[in-house]
């Protein structure tokens, strides 16, 4: 039962922290504890510290996880929760969309309406209530950032 | 902290334009108080990126109106539709909703507003008087001491992981490890910046809190939104019961004050304790008074008397949360977190300095907490009746709202980009953090403090030469250290106590079957 209970979340730490020392080993002036530098500590420490903590507690969460033998589920999935999860993605994939977009064009005022409509949408607001909100909501971060603040939104 | 410093604080504060951004603060911060799912916390993170375009005055005005307003706007929802708006307001939907039920919801939102001014009046005083000892305190401290302070802080990493230690300590170190992205604070090596000359400054704190606080909470309400469950609740926020008389009477008043004062000064003691919050406080506060008072068995069936200890407890925190924020730099609860991060942005650093050579300013805080408790109190009372139809706005306008802010927000602290992307992707980890039940604060916390830490720690070896018995020679140090390791050992104890019990109570329990 490695997908259930708290085994994916220690996965997660313990690869934050495997992560962590790789690097720090892999790079020479990492330095964790050494006479020769000033104080006796090194700028390795600090993250060293917090790598073998992420992988103490990545190795208690997965066998907490596989103790737990299933029993804990977080995803419990419904199929409502199943349709809700793919709303998530699809606002998740809206956001990637809307900041490539910007990033590609600079043009943050373009971008923004068709973001607004299309979580709009995907909320199923009605159309017209979709182009309302659009329109005020564009106009009112345009006037308080754009006018009001000078904030120029280039990516 | 002298009266003519405060006085000359409160004079200066006198301008159109400190009223008018503490009037939008009191408004939005009674919005967002008042919609179930919106938090202080959050909206003080979303609103912190504006306050960096207006003067520091200005920023602080709109800052303090907003959290003091969320603060008591909670206890709206936990009135009209038993749902507390913060988890502060827990204890007012106890009390509040049965008045409501009872025909007396306008009297019930009449005392939350009333008693959550003099909870927050009281807790203000208190500041202005124990502040400025407890930094004197503070001038006695080096780095030794301040990295000490600091790992305190961070170990209340554990309290607010909710009972899950395992977890929040996993987020804490995650946090902290967070915190040396970017230059380090001695050798001025980068540290895991994979060439991006973006992170070299680190990875700031607010896009941070947006993240996990704003875009990940609307994704997790996404994912477990109920159509069925909303439109009914979306019934019951159609106030159509007659909410009747607002004000208490002058012999309530004088009946419930006495025992409201003794409540709002637990509040702030509280209020000061890092990581007890607003919750804890009415939580403590309402069963202590439930314990004392001659109605205590009215209590949690509508008592007026039980809604204004709670109401005046909620807002009592404030006070006590600042004052530990202020002046030894610990934040007391979430919304303190990212008050002291604005301050850091601001270029201050809480502790000695926010009384010597800041003073003028700090004076200028607490002014302005006084204000916002008169902003709260007027605007408030007036739109008591009006504030439950806040509550008919549908969730998918609030999520469409808000996703569109988290973007913007995070983007207007340094114009950066990069910022929308570590806000995007904490938005992203707050998601999974709130579907596995992993308790952000930790994060929060490791990632604020993690750099005072380091800085002093390192600093003070390289003052030592490296000797770690640097910390335990020093008094302060030592007082501080033996804190840290009673906080970390007491909720183990605690732990293994109450496991202890519980099975000598299944033990007992065999017996008796």
């Amino acid at each position: 039962m490695i997908k259930k209970g708290d085994t994916i979340p220690g996965i997660f730490s313990l690869a934050v922290g495997i992560f962590t020392l790789v690097y720090i080993v892999r790079n020479p002036k990492m330095v964790i504890v050494d006479e020769s530098v000033i104080g006796g500590v090194g700028p390795g420490f600090f993250p060293f510290i917090c790598a073998a903590a992420l992988i103490v507690c990545g190795i208690l969460l997965v066998l907490r996880g596989v103790r737990q033998n299933g029993s804990v589920d977080y995803f419990r999935m419904t199929p409502e929760r199943r349709e809700n999860l793919k709303t998530v993605g699809m606002l998740a994939l809206l956001i990637l969309l809307l900041l490539a977009a910007w990033k590609i064009s600079g043009l943050f005022f373009v971008c923004l309406p068709v973001y607004i409509f299309a979580v709009n949408r995907l909320l199923k607001r009605s159309m017209r209530f979709t182009v309302l909100f659009t329109v005020g909501m564009t106009a009112f971060i345009y006037v308080l950032f754009r006018m009001g603040f000078s904030i120029r939104f280039m990516p | 902290m002298s009266f003519e410093i405060f006085a000359s604080a409160f004079v200066e504060l006198l301008r159109p334009s400190v009223f008018f951004y503490l009037a939008v603060g009191v408004v939005l911060g009674t919005l967002i108080g008042a919609l179930p799912g919106l938090s202080a916390t959050m909206g003080v993170a979303l609103v912190t990126p504006i306050t960096f375009w207006l003067n520091k005055v200005d920023g602080f005005a709109m800052l303090m109106g907003l959290w003091n307003a969320a603060i008591f706007a909670g206890g709206i929802t936990a009135i009209l539709i038993n749902t507390p708006g913060t988890p502060a307001s827990i204890t007012q939907a106890w009390d509040g909703y049965p008045m409501y039920k009872e025909g007396k919801g306008g009297l019930a939102l009449g005392i939350n507003v009333v008693f959550s001014f003099i909870g927050g009046m009281i807790s203000i005083l208190l500041l202005i008087l124990l502040a400025s000892p407890i930094a004197d305190v503070t001038i006695k401290f080096g780095p030794g001491e301040y990295a000490m302070v600091a790992l305190f802080g961070m170990t209340m990493m554990i309290a607010v992981s909710n009972g899950k230690v395992l977890k929040g300590l996993m987020l804490g170190f995650l946090g902290l490890l967070l915190s040396t992205v970017g230059l380090c604070p001695i050798s001025g090596l980068q540290r895991f910046t994979f060439g991006r000359i973006d992170l070299q400054a680190g990875i700031s704190f607010i896009p941070v809190m947006i993240g996990l606080l704003g875009l990940g909470e609307v994704l997790y309400q996404i994912y477990d939104y109920n159509e069925e469950k909303a439109r009914e609740e979306m019934e019951a926020r159609r106030v159509s019961q007659a909410l009747g008389r607002i004000l208490p009477t002058a012999g309530e008043m004088r009946r419930w004050t006495p025992r409201c004062i003794v409540s709002g000064v637990a509040a702030t003691i509280i209020g000061a304790i890092p990581a007890a919050g607003g919750d804890i406080s009415a939580i403590i506060c309402w069963g202590n008074s439930k314990r004392l008072s001659k109605e205590g068995d009215k209590y949690g069936h509508g008592s007026a008397e039980g809604l204004a200890v709670s109401a005046t407890a909620n807002n009592g925190v404030i006070g006590g949360a600042m004052c530990t924020m202020l002046t030894l730099g610990i934040p007391g609860d979430a919304v303190t977190a990212v008050l002291l991060g604005s301050l850091m942005m601001y270029g201050m650093t809480p502790g000695h300095a926010m009384f010597t050579e800041q003073i003028g300013f700090t004076a200028q805080i607490m002014a302005l907490m006084v204000l916002a408790n008169v902003a709260f109190l007027v605007i408030g009372l007036a739109t008591a009746k009006a504030s439950a139809k806040l509550l008919n706005m549908s969730q998918p306008t609030v999520w469409v709202a808000v996703g569109a802010l988290c973007i913007i927000g995070s983007y207007c602290i340094n114009n950066s980009y990069m910022d929308v992307i570590v806000m995007f992707v904490m938005g992203i980890l707050g998601f999974f953090l709130k579907v596995y039940d992993f308790p952000s604060g930790p994060l929060v916390l490791g990632l604020l403090l993690g750099g005072t830490v380091e800085k002093n720690m390192r600093t003070a070896l390289v003052i030592s030469q490296g000797d770690w018995g640097y910390f335990v020679t020093r008094p302060i140090s030592l007082a501080l250290l033996v804190m840290i390791a009673a906080s970390f050992l007491f909720p183990v104890a605690q732990s293994v106590w109450k496991k202890k019990k519980k099975e000598k109570e299944g033990g007992m329990d065999e017996i008796c079957e």
